[in-house]
Parts: C-alpha cells; sequence; structure tokens
C-alpha cells in the first residue's frame, strides 16, 4: 500500500545526505551542461530539475565493463576468483519512470531458470527513488508504450514535483525505511496534493502519449519483414552502436578475457547487434551479414520476437535511439510507415 | 545461487589429430562442488574455456554412453581453437554447461535414421551416431551421408568402416573436390542422395552443416517426401553465454543456446534469419 508525504524542495539535500550516510547515492548531478548519473558525495549536487538523462542508469546494474571473474595463467593454473559483490547497499535517487520500467524488462531476461547473479545482486542491493516526469519532451513517447509518465509499480519511492514540494509516495518496505532515515523532513500529504498529482500526471500522459498504437505495430511487423524499407534504413544506418548503448533495454553483452603480467580477467562489456561482429561465427560465416537484416533485428527484437517470448514491448518510449542517431533514423517516423501500411 | 559464468576444470586426457586443422579433444571432467556429475545430452553443447584467450562454444561429439571423458572435435578457426590446438595431454581447459536441448531422442526412437552432415558438421552428428549404437534395438536404419571438402577434410574417417559394417546401416562419403588416390565419391553432399535408396516411410533426417548446404539439403529431404517436422537440424551460432542472456544466438522469438541448437525443420522455417 502506497504512502504519501510531501517534502520541500529545499529539503531534498538534506534528504538525500541522510541517505549518503548509510548508502551510495548515485543521482543525476550536472555536468558540462549535461545531467549525469553519478555517485554523489553531498546532497547539494543533485540536479532533479531535468528532462532526461542522455544515458540511463543502466550501468548500475549491468556496466559498462565488468569482471566477472579473475585468474592466473600459469600453465595448468585453474584459480579462479569471482569478485565479492559490493558490500554497501545503493540508492538510485531520481531515476525516471521510463527507466524504472526498463530495469523491470531486464530483470525479465536476468531472472528466470538460468539467473544471472552479477545483475541480480545489483538489483536486490540497489533502492530505486524514481522521478516522475511531469513535462515530457518532444522526443518522449512513453505514454504510448505504458513506459512512463509516472509508475504504479517497480519503484521503492515516488516522487512528484508540485511547485515548491515533492509528493513523495512508498511502495515497499525498503521505500519506507529511506523515509525513515529522515523523518522530520517529511510532512503527511494532503488531499489536494494528491488530487495535484493526479492533475499533473494525467496532463503529462497526454503530452507524453504518441500516435503510436504498439499492438497495431507488433500486429503489422510480421508481413512487414520483406519490406524494401528495412534495405533503406540498413543504408543509412551508420552501424555506430549509440542507439543500443543508450537503449535502456538493452542488454546484449561480449564476453573477453583480458591478461596483464600474468594476472587474467574476464570481462562482459556492452555489445550491440548493429554492429557487424556480432553474430560472426568460426571460419567468418555471419547470419546477419547486411545492415539491412541488422537493423530489422533490432526493430523486430523490441516490437515483436520479445514480446512472443516475455508478453512485453521491449520498449519505454524514452526516444533516447531517435535522439542519438547520427544517421537521424527517427523511430517515430518508423512508426508512422509501419501503421501507414495496410 | 549458481554462478552460470564460471567454468569448472577438465583434463585433456587425449587428443587425436583427425585432419590438419582439427583434433578430437577427450576430457575428463574434474569433479567441483558445482558439478558433482556431469552428464549431457547428444546434440548439447559445452563453453570451452581457456583462461586469457576466451570461450568457445562446441557441440559434445561423444555419446553419452561412454562415460568418464567428453569428446570434442574443434577446429583451429579462432583465436580460443588455435589456444586450444596447441595443448597437450594433461592440460587443464575450463567448461561450462551443458547447454542446449539436444536431438529428440523420444520422438526418434523406432525411425530409420537419415544422418546428413558436411564438414564439422558431423561431430553433433556423431555424438548420436554412437548413442544410437549404444541403443541399437531402439532405432532402425541408420544411414550417414557424409561430405567433406577435399579427402584430407574427412573425420572421423576410422569410425565410417564399424558404422558402415554394421547391420541395417550404411556410410556414405563424397568429398567437394577429389585428390589423385581419392576413389570415392566427388560431389557435394547432396549428390549422395541418388547413390542410395533413402525412404521417408517411417524416417527422420538429421542434419547439421553449413548453412548452404542446410537449404540444398532441405529441398531433398522434402523431395524424397519428408515432411518437416522430419527434418531436425542443429544450428551453429556464436553463443557467448549459453543461458539466453548474452543475445547473440537470437532467432525471432527463440535463443539457439536455450530453445536449440537442435531445431526441426518446421520451427525453423518461421524463424527469420534462421537458415
Amino acid at each position: 500500500m502506497a504512502l504519501a508525504w510531501e517534502l520541500d524542495k529545499q529539503k531534498v539535500p538534506l534528504w538525500v545526505n541522510a541517505l549518503i550516510s548509510e548508502f551510495e547515492v548515485i543521482a543525476p548531478v550536472r555536468m558540462h551542461g549535461e545531467e549525469v548519473f553519478t555517485l554523489v558525495s553531498d546532497g547539494s549536487q543533485v540536479a532533479l530539475d531535468y528532462v532526461n538523462t542522455l544515458a540511463s542508469p543502466k550501468e548500475f546494474f549491468l556496466p559498462q565493463f565488468e569482471t566477472m571473474f579473475s585468474f592466473t595463467t600459469g600453465r595448468g593454473d585453474f584459480d579462479i576468483e569471482v569478485p565479492p559483490g559490493e558490500e554497501k547497499s545503493g540508492v538510485i535517487f531520481g531515476i525516471r519512470p521510463c527507466d524504472v520500467n526498463a530495469l523491470l524488462i531486464l530483470d525479465k531476461v536476468f531472472s528466470g531458470d538460468q539467473k544471472d547473479n552479477y545483475y541480480l545482486g545489483r538489483r536486490d542491493r540497489n533502492a530505486l527513488v524514481a522521478l516522475g516526469c511531469n513535462q515530457p519532451s518532444a522526443r518522449c513517447f512513453c505514454g504510448s508504450v505504458g513506459g512512463g509518465p509516472s509508475l504504479l509499480e517497480g519503484f521503492d519511492v515516488l516522487l512528484t514535483e508540485l511547485g515548491a514540494s515533492y509528493l513523495v509516495e512508498t511502495a515497499s518496505a525498503r521505500g519506507r525505511q529511506l523515509i525513515d532515515k529522515a523523518p522530520d523532513l517529511f510532512r503527511k500529504a494532503s488531499g489536494a496534493s494528491k488530487r495535484e498529482k493526479r492533475r499533473l500526471v494525467e496532463r503529462a500522459k497526454r503530452l507524453a502519449t504518441k500516435p503510436i498504437d504498439p499492438l497495431e505495430i507488433a500486429g503489422k511487423m510480421e508481413a512487414l519483414f520483406d519490406n524494401s524499407k528495412w534495405v533503406e534504413l540498413g543504408k543509412r544506418c551508420l552501424q555506430c552502436g549509440g542507439c543500443t548503448y543508450l537503449c535502456p533495454t538493452c542488454w546484449c553483452f561480449d564476453v573477453v578475457d583480458r591478461v596483464e603480467n600474468g594476472n587474467g580477467e574476464r570481462l562482459r562489456c556492452w555489445d550491440c547487434c548493429l554492429l557487424c561482429g556480432f553474430t560472426r561465427m568460426a571460419g567468418n560465416l555471419n547470419p546477419r551479414e547486411s545492415t539491412e537484416a541488422r537493423i530489422k533485428q533490432r526493430f523486430y527484437h523490441k516490437w515483436d520476437y520479445f514480446v512472443q517470448r516475455f508478453g512485453t514491448l521491449q520498449c519505454v518510449g524514452c526516444g533516447r535511439c531517435t535522439e542519438t542517431a547520427l544517421c537521424h533514423i527517427d523511430w517515430k517516423k518508423v512508426f508512422d510507415w509501419v501503421t501507414s501500411e495496410k | 545461487m549458481k554462478n552460470w559464468y564460471v567454468p569448472y576444470p577438465a583434463i585433456i586426457k587425449a587428443i587425436k589429430e583427425e585432419t590438419y586443422d582439427t583434433k578430437t579433444f577427450s576430457l575428463a571432467i574434474q569433479n567441483g562442488k558445482h558439478q558433482p556429475e556431469f552428464q549431457y545430452r547428444s546434440g548439447q553443447f559445452v563453453e570451452v574455456s581457456l583462461l586469457g584467450y576466451g570461450e568457445s562454444p562446441i557441440s559434445v561429439a561423444s555419446a553419452p554412453s561412454e562415460t568418464g571423458y567428453l569428446e570434442l572435435c574443434v577446429r583451429r578457426v579462432g583465436k580460443v581453437t588455435e589456444a586450444l590446438h596447441q595443448l597437450s595431454e594433461k592440460d587443464v581447459v575450463g567448461i561450462r554447461g551443458p547447454f542446449g536441448n539436444g536431438f529428440p531422442l523420444k520422438e526418434i526412437r523406432g525411425k530409420n535414421l537419415v544422418f546428413v552432415a558436411g564438414g564439422l558438421g558431423l561431430a553433433p552428428l556423431r555424438s548420436l551416431i554412437n548413442t544410437v549404437f549404444a541403443h541399437r534395438e531402439d532405432f532402425g536404419r541408420l544411414t550417414l551421408l557424409y561430405g567433406a571438402r577435399t579427402p584430407n577434410d574427412l573425420l572421423f574417417r576410422d569410425e565410417f568402416a564399424v558404422w558402415g559394417n554394421a547391420d541395417n546401416a550404411e556410410v556414405l562419403v563424397t568429398v567437394d573436390v577429389g585428390s589423385r588416390d581419392w576413389g570415392g565419391n566427388v560431389g557435394v553432399v547432396t549428390t549422395l542422395f541418388a547413390k542410395t535408396k533413402i525412404s521417408a516411410q517411417n524416417a527422420v533426417a538429421l542434419v547439421c552443416g553449413p548453412p548452404i548446404m542446410f537449404r540444398f539439403v532441405i529441398q531433398e529431404l522434402l523431395k524424397l517426401g519428408f515432411s518437416e517436422e522430419a527434418i531436425i537440424l542443429t544450428l551453429e551460432r556464436h553463443m557467448k553465454c549459453g543461458i539466453g542472456k548474452c543475445g547473440h544466438c537470437n532467432l525471432g522469438a527463440k535463443y539457439v543456446c536455450l530453445d536449440g541448437p537442435v531445431f526441426s525443420y518446421k520451427e525453423l522455417r518461421s524463424l527469420p534469419g534462421a537458415l
């Protein structure tokens, strides 16, 4: 059951400082004119007046590079050491609803019968203090795909901006514990504040809802598989990988060994299905040799294959792919095209 | 909680040179706390680790009935396999797995089996062939059609006679390009279909080879009257994790490492980019 308080904006740094005393707090900080999720050492660093970060906080659950284990490389050696998980719990502070929903999508991938301890360990250790969106940007379409602009699940604490204060709601015992770190800062939320939140969420939802119907798109995908439009999009793709790295729901990784002075590490690092080597096999055989096949893979995986396997879209409507694409592939235009096909 | 990414040690017990670029490694799993007993099915694969070089997915070439060791037939083509080829007996490698579904033994029981292999594709099929010979009464006629590039590329050649001379079994071999002392068939593997009598009646075809071979073999089998369900293929993909996480072997809604690598043609037909 959600409980609600109000927190004055100027008290946010005090709350963050109370959290820092016990947790590693990761929050958006303004750097060179851009907000970036990073470890903060003082509440005054936190910048909550942002639209969305260019990179989601995905890297705090699935780091760009991660040591899965270390080893020595002497002949006959087989000593493997798995790094101990971080002991300190963390708080991801100010994460947007789309990025929370993206984590719920990644959870499906990394749990299941073969659990991924690395990812799931970080999910367990890190609480989420989410920040609802009142002003989605032109690039956002979370309202169309259920990615935002607010949340009903997946958070420990949900903040919604109400002028000079935040409405603070909890959905978990862990969320309640975060409030209890500095209970004096919070006051019980009034009925008027809760009503104001509902109004703001409805308004934001209208702004973040674009003429994109996921069911219609998912339903039309199969028939469009051999359409020449994919050839055109494939030609435009520069294979920079930016869209997959910034996508909060892309998780594909490569596994490589790195050795220095006889000490080795097995690393996993982000990989990208748009890169030519992604599916290359022994003997240089490549089942997805063309950029057309690869751009189709990315689109179909998110809007068709993932839906078939996990029962949900693999897209939260954050619009980062379009924002970053050097080739100006605008996914909203691709959706328009799919929708316009009979 | 089990860490699926950590390999456990296996000792190389024997190395057999199959060809100039391919060796069969016989490994004994060192029992560790995570792997008290290594059990696998024909058609499954393992991830072979060479610490410092990386990992490669390799299908198991031995049959589960051969206990105490595990055979991997490995061609020297990349970083890990090149390093593996430098190893000697008693050296240690890492193993994760077994992964994947394996061949549908229940479904093929009692059937006539037509194996079609191209090149290294014989390795996973050999596991099943040896399983069939270990339980001979459970299966009907066994036919193996095997093609390699040249006579020097033929794998497991000392076993052809053992298989071919057994009751109710036949082995046909061909090479794309012959040599002076090669007296056998020359031509791609599909040319072998005309050299023996294959009936689709109560039969299942089991196919493994390069993608181009799949396309032509499937056509031949369909012409012979095999149903789409009776054509069983095992796919190669560069699986990095083996547990459906890394994304490299994704095919439509399936992961080759979890849902495969063995699929019927009926299943594969609907998976984009599978063949």
